[in-house]
């Protein structure tokens, strides 16, 4: 290593680097970028939530969908800084970090590009202008209420929930804490935290609880998506039917231990309708609407998923946010000018 | 006497011999594989996709090289000496986080808070190079388990809390250029200058290679191996904290996630551009080349359009074929004794 050597590398990379007399990127009137916070399951249907709303508004070209690979900010911010550089000019994302992305979409802002969250939402104050997302207490309070109906307003519920650091966790266990105040002869046995930290966290955690509460187990509910698959997979192989059990999300798993008896239903959230209302939102915004509505946080709907809808809940769950799109320009943006 | 018509022959030969000269000191040169990838790379994003010369672009990547770079010298300081430091994550979690506590809470002056964050990171590098030499347990368990240990104790004493009001003359840092070069990509570049002259100018830096090449023979000629050791784990620990520090400005805030992708960068950029993970040899111009090809490959998969579920997969073919060059050139010199 010697110094001749040293400066040839630094000419190397500033010759990589200096190419920045190039002319400006053109940028299309809708170049939008929707994004999940990994790759993950959850995103499976939004791209589909795109085409539909850029079919059905003229959004044209289609946006497009990406995803970290994982829960990095650092990564997450490079491949919204690569679509920037590519003239994008709307985006729509779930922050890998509610705190940290806050930089990032201020960045965004100042260059007059208009940030939306989906899925998941930066914390307050923030400069996106609002988030799509579920209303995870909500859920939970839901979800809950239909397993203790399910199990006669009797009986004790095992809550499988996410992590703790996670402020989506405190509102799972406070929505279900809700539900059960309402059933005086229902017993919340234990919110198991930690599900979401892996498949092996979650397989540790429901064996190890299923082993101490054998046989005082009346229903279990689970709001973390890993225990959700864990646990209809535990009683298919137990061939447990006696445990009502209530699960988070309508991925195949769970919706087939539904249609064979091993759960009672599942709480879906609705990512489909959240792309859809997003790229529809960014379309509003890039014609020259102002968002006037009131609430940082909008509630992108449920729907309980059971035997008797389990055929339809992809068209009930389309419905969901056909609803939701009826009045959306209306009720929440300003196109006067 | 004069000198007669040169022989086309000659001159024919002379210039094959200067080509043949040229080509072999460039194929010995421990930099040409990083380069040759590098320009072939450049090269096919320049012509097919414009908005890879944007400057926005170009600043973006600078900010990605700036911190990756350091994180790279933090574990080039510790494979000098032949040993690794997987606790380099946890490291830089714990010190961005106490560094935004500081700031944050106990309302220190930036500049404070940042000579403690790394100063504290230099501790955290003392501790653990002293329980390897002390303990001789490899160093490969002993940074996972204090890693483990770093980790645990920070969730521990913040509950997972995140610091996001910091001063917003230290977070300005993280956003500043000067003459339109991000400052975290020069003061990066400072810190390279000064680990470049630490192993090449100074007596500390060549008995840190020396320890490295060959403990025994270290030993043997009168070098303090073991405080070599822990003065490796010292500087990576600083670096850490310096990269903590820069990273904590670039995302305005700290949490308990930062850092927690510098693994493989921290060894793949310093192996890309050279450095033997066997120790004796390090190439700071080298890793920061390596920097450069990974930022450069990643926003070049994404510029290009690659699906996200295939991307990883395409990361890793791409840098094995950049390995895959390097070997070749080195069994090359070996082959042909140049």
């Amino acid at each position: 290593m010697n110094w001749t050597k040293t400066i040839l590398a630094a000419a190397t990379t500033a010759s990589a680097l200096g190419m920045a007399l190039a002319q400006p990127v053109a940028a299309a009137e809708y170049k939008f970028l929707l994004m999940g916070a990994l790759v993950h399951p959850y995103y499976g249907p939004m791209p589909s939530g795109i085409a539909a709303a850029a079919k059905e508004y003229g959004i044209s070209p289609v946006p497009e969908f990406t995803m970290p690979q994982k829960f990095d900010v650092v990564e997450q911010n490079a491949i919204i800084d690569t679509y920037v550089a590519k003239g994008f000019n709307g985006f729509a994302f779930q922050p890998d970090d509610p705190v940290a992305s806050n930089q990032k979409i201020q960045e965004l802002k100042d260059l007059n590009i208009p940030v939306l969250s989906i899925g998941g939402c930066p914390v307050q104050p923030t400069p996106s202008l609002f988030c799509l997302t579920t209303d995870t207490k909500d859920l939970a309070y839901q979800g809950a209420k239909h397993l203790m109906e399910a199990m006669g307003g009797k009986g004790n519920v095992v809550h499988f929930t996410g992590q703790p650091e996670d402020t989506n966790t405190k509102n799972s266990i406070d929505g279900v804490a809700a539900a059960a105040k309402e059933f005086p002869g229902i017993k919340i046995l234990q919110d198991v935290v930690g599900m979401d930290a892996g498949m092996d966290a979650a397989q540790t955690g429901v064996s190890n609880v299923l082993a101490a509460h054998k046989g005082d187990i009346g229903g279990i509910i689970s709001t973390s998506g890993i225990a959700t698959d864990v646990i209809a997979n535990e009683f298919r192989k137990a061939n447990q039917t006696g445990i009502k059990y209530v699960g988070l999300n309508n991925f195949p798993v769970i919706l087939d231990a539904i249609k064979d008896g091993f759960a009672t239903g599942t709480m879906a959230q609705n990512p489909y309708g959240q792309a859809f209302l997003a790229t529809y939102s960014l379309k509003l915004i890039t014609d020259g609407c102002k968002y006037k509505g009131k609430d940082f946080y909008i509630n992108t709907g449920l729907l309980y998923i059971t035997k008797d809808n389990l055929a339809k809940q992809a068209e009930d769950l389309s419905k969901v946010t056909t609803d939701l799109a009826k009045d959306w320009k209306e009720k929440l943006f300003d196109c006067k000018s | 006497m004069t000198a007669g018509p040169q022989n086309p022959g000659d001159t024919a030969e002379r210039q094959g011999s200067l080509s043949r000269s040229l080509w072999h000191r460039f194929v010995r040169w421990d930099l040409a594989s990083v380069s040759i990838a590098l320009a072939l790379i450049c090269g096919v994003l320049l012509v097919l996709v414009p908005a890879f010369r944007s400057a926005y672009n170009l600043r973006a990547l600078g900010f990605t090289i700036a911190v990756t770079g350091v994180v790279a010298l933090a574990q080039v300081c510790v494979l000098s000496v032949g040993q690794f430091n997987l606790a380099l994550t946890a490291m830089g979690a714990m010190i961005g986080l106490l560094t935004g506590w500081m700031m944050q809470d106990l309302g220190l002056a930036y500049p404070l808070a940042i000579a403690l964050g790394i100063a504290f990171g230099c501790l955290t590098g003392a501790v653990q190079g002293a329980i390897i030499v002390r303990t001789g347990i490899n160093p490969f368990i002993v940074s996972l388990a204090l890693a483990a240990a770093y980790f645990g104790a920070m969730l521990g004493l913040s509950r997972g809390a995140s610091y996001n009001q910091l001063p917003p003359a230290f977070v300005a840092l993280g956003r500043a250029s000067i003459l339109g070069v991000p400052l975290l990509l020069v003061i990066s570049l400072v810190v390279a200058a000064a680990v470049t002259i630490l192993f090449q100018r100074s007596v500390g830096g060549r008995q840190l290679l020396a320890t490295g090449a060959n403990p025994r023979a270290a030993l043997m000629s009168g070098i303090a191996t073991n405080r070599m050791i822990v003065t490796a784990h010292i500087l990576s620990g600083g670096l850490a904290g310096i990269a903590a520090v820069m990273l904590v400005a670039r995302l305005g805030s700290a949490q308990p996630s930062l850092g927690s992708e510098w693994l493989l960068p921290s060894f793949a950029a310093p192996v890309l551009g050279g450095t033997l993970l066997t120790g004796g040899r390090v190439l700071v111009a080298g890793t920061y080349l390596g920097a450069l090809l990974l930022a450069i490959i990643a926003n070049g998969l994404v510029l290009f359009g690659v699906s996200a579920y295939w991307y990883q997969t395409l990361l890793g073919i791409l840098l094995l074929a950049a390995l895959a060059v390097d070997r070749g050139r080195q069994s090359y010199v070996l082959r042909n004794q140049l």
